[in-house]
């Protein structure tokens, strides 16, 4: 115990000092901002890499695969295909130099200097502001339950504990400071990661050993989960049960898909001083992305085994049913301590690079595009008011960390990556390929997928729309379609993801609003795509 | 497949790695492909502040 706390505070010490050199290289908003738009190729890789793939995908959807198997994988495929392949060559190149053509340093300012819109920039900021502590609160929860497992600390002591660190961490230093940890924090994750995938698959005899004990322990399956569509941990999902639609289109497509529109990863885009970075963050970010989501579903599924080896229950039995306690159990439980000990810092280490980058763009969505473009006022400077907007992204998550009940990690997760892909997704993508795509266009389009998605959270996706309530207390019910006939289109709508509708929807309003309304000025389009 | 019971599933298990290696090969073909620099790019003297 006492060798973890020294390595822990040892490592903080590392992380301040990173902070403070960041914090003097950060001399203009410009830097602060994007790094100077001059982050290395391998910096720029793990950075983006660490910053997408964290603690949350670790432990929350690590700890998914410990319930729901092998289905899982679909991710690991979506993370690498479409996350790192598809973000770079098809985003990542038009995005940096678009984002330069428009002097953009936001995610935010990007969508609206393209679209000559206030109005875009501020909403899309606003949304961010708003939405990212979810998804940022699920990081902290991961890192909480770690240290409330792997230490023995009280679980909301934890909380405060990390959000503090982060706190004087992140507002310390820009973005430059949060390249600099990110790289040395996703090296550190990588390697443990890969230790993990050894020692889980020689303990069962090699890989197809492995999997077919996994497979054998079917029979084991939660009454919880079976009644829910589980068929066993490499069996898969029974095809349109609640079960198999919550881990496709709540899991699987919202976080698979959502990452091409995530704010914080657009900003590494622009961050690359040229095309070299990008095509060399391909090459890295595959390698990692695999060997972080890969090994985590696959271990979190394999725990199973090791868990029933040796206490006679699967990982959901043993975790209680909270999920996101799976990996943190398998780790402390069943690993050698040493091995803990160094897995402890390598999850704060995920924790503080993911953290770190949100907190930043969340600070700059308050502050830069919300209240400087958004609301048009003129602030006491573009650092200073980022930086509040940093200090209060950071309470907020803090909030939502300490109210949001078990097992909610990855849905969490879920939740913002999906609704960035139904607000942000179409105006994103029409907006670097169509020069026909409007301002109302993207007004319409960014709003109709925003209404659409609340809306059904609210009124129809029975998990969330019972726990907000608003619909019993307008309706009576926890859902619009309560009750519907099993199989019926009402049945499957109470559990399929609101961002997988909402998505197509606000892609269909973009593209009908931008042929019935005038194209932009053929200046401003030139302007747009001068570099492209 | 892999000892995976689910056809659908060793599937996905497999995707995952090549979709790793065509990040690696892409990566190294694309190595030393730089286009023009965000440097070189910056040219403010055209840009306008965005109206609403």
């Amino acid at each position: 115990m006492l060798a973890k706390i020294v390595l822990a505070i040892l490592y903080i010490g590392l992380l301040l000092w990173l902070g403070y050199k960041g914090w003097r290289e950060d001399r203009q908003a410009g830097d602060y901002l994007l790094a100077g738009r001059q982050a290395s190729p391998f910096l720029l890789a793990l950075s983006y890499g660490a910053s997408f793939i964290s603690t949350a995908a670790i432990i929350g959807f690590g700890g998914a695969a410990g319930a729901y198997g092998f289905s899982l994988l679909w991710l690991t495929f979506l993370n690498v295909f479409v996350g790192i392949f598809i973000a770079f060559t098809v985003f990542g190149k038009r995005t940096r130099r678009m984002g330069v053509a428009l002097d953009a340093h936001t995610f935010p300012e990007l969508l609206g200097r393209r679209y000559q819109s206030r109005f875009v920039q501020g909403f899309a900021g606003l949304l961010i502001f708003l939405f990212l502590p979810i998804y940022s609160s699920a990081v902290l929860i991961g890192v909480a339950r770690f240290l409330e497992v792997n230490l023995g600390l009280n679980y909301t002591w934890a909380l405060f504990f990390f959000i503090a660190l982060m706190a004087v961490y992140v507002l310390a230093g820009g973005l430059k400071s949060t390249l600099y940890t990110d790289a040395f924090q996703g090296a550190l994750v990588f390697l443990m990661m890969a230790g993990l995938l050894i020692f889980t698959y020689a303990k069962l005899g090699g890989v197809g050993a492995a999997h077919q004990a996994l497979g054998d322990l079917a029979p084991q399956v939660p009454a919880a989960l079976k009644s829910q569509g589980m068929l066993g941990w490499t069996q898969g999902l029974e095809t349109g049960s609640p079960l198999w639609l919550m881990v496709y289109t709540t899991l699987v497509y919202a976080v698979g898909i959502g990452v091409l529109a995530q704010p914080q990863l657009v900003v590494r885009h622009m961050s690359a001083g040229s095309d070299r970075e990008l095509n060399r963050s391909v090459l890295w970010g595959g390698i990692f992305t695999l060997g972080i989501t890969g090994v985590a579903f696959v271990v979190g599924a394999l725990s199973n085994v090791l868990f029933f080896q040796q206490t006679g229950q699967v990982a959901y039995n043993v975790a209680e049913g909270n999920i996101d306690r799976i990996i943190p159990l398998f780790v402390s439980n069943l690993l050698p301590g040493w091995y803990g000990v160094l897995f402890l810092l390598a999850m704060l280490a995920a924790a503080v690079s993911t953290l770190g980058s949100h907190f930043h763009v969340g600070g700059a969505s308050l502050g830069r595009d919300f209240y400087e473009r958004g609301l048009g006022s003129a602030g006491q400077g573009e650092v200073t008011i980022t930086r509040l907007g940093v200090a209060v992204t950071i309470l907020v998550t803090l909030i939502w960390g300490l109210v949001l009940p078990p097992s909610i990690i990855a849905r969490a997760t879920a939740f913002f990556f999906g609704l960035c892909a139904a607000v942000f997704l179409p105006v994103y993508f029409l907006g670097l390929y169509w020069k026909g795509m409007t301002k109302a266009g993207a007004v319409v389009s960014m709003l109709g997928g925003a209404g659409a998605s609340f809306f059904l959270t609210a009124f129809v996706h029975v998990k969330e729309s019972a726990a907000l309530g608003l619909c019993r207390s307008v309706f009576g019910v926890d859902s619009l379609v309560a009750g519907a006939v099993p199989g019926s289109l009402g049945a499957i709508l109470q559990y399929t993801d609101p961002n997988l509708i909402a998505m197509p929807l606000a892609l269909i309003l973009a593209l009908v609003v931008s042929l019935t309304t005038p194209r932009p000025e053929a200046d401003h389009i030139e302007l747009c795509w001068r570099h492209l | 497949m892999l000892g995976i019971a689910a056809a659908e599933l060793g599937w996905a298990y497999l995707l995952s790695i090549l979709a790793a290696l065509l990040c690696v090969v892409y990566g190294l073909i694309k190595f030393n492909d730089s286009g023009p620099l965000s440097e070189e790019l910056r040219d403010f003297s055209r840009w306008a502040p965005p109206g609403d």
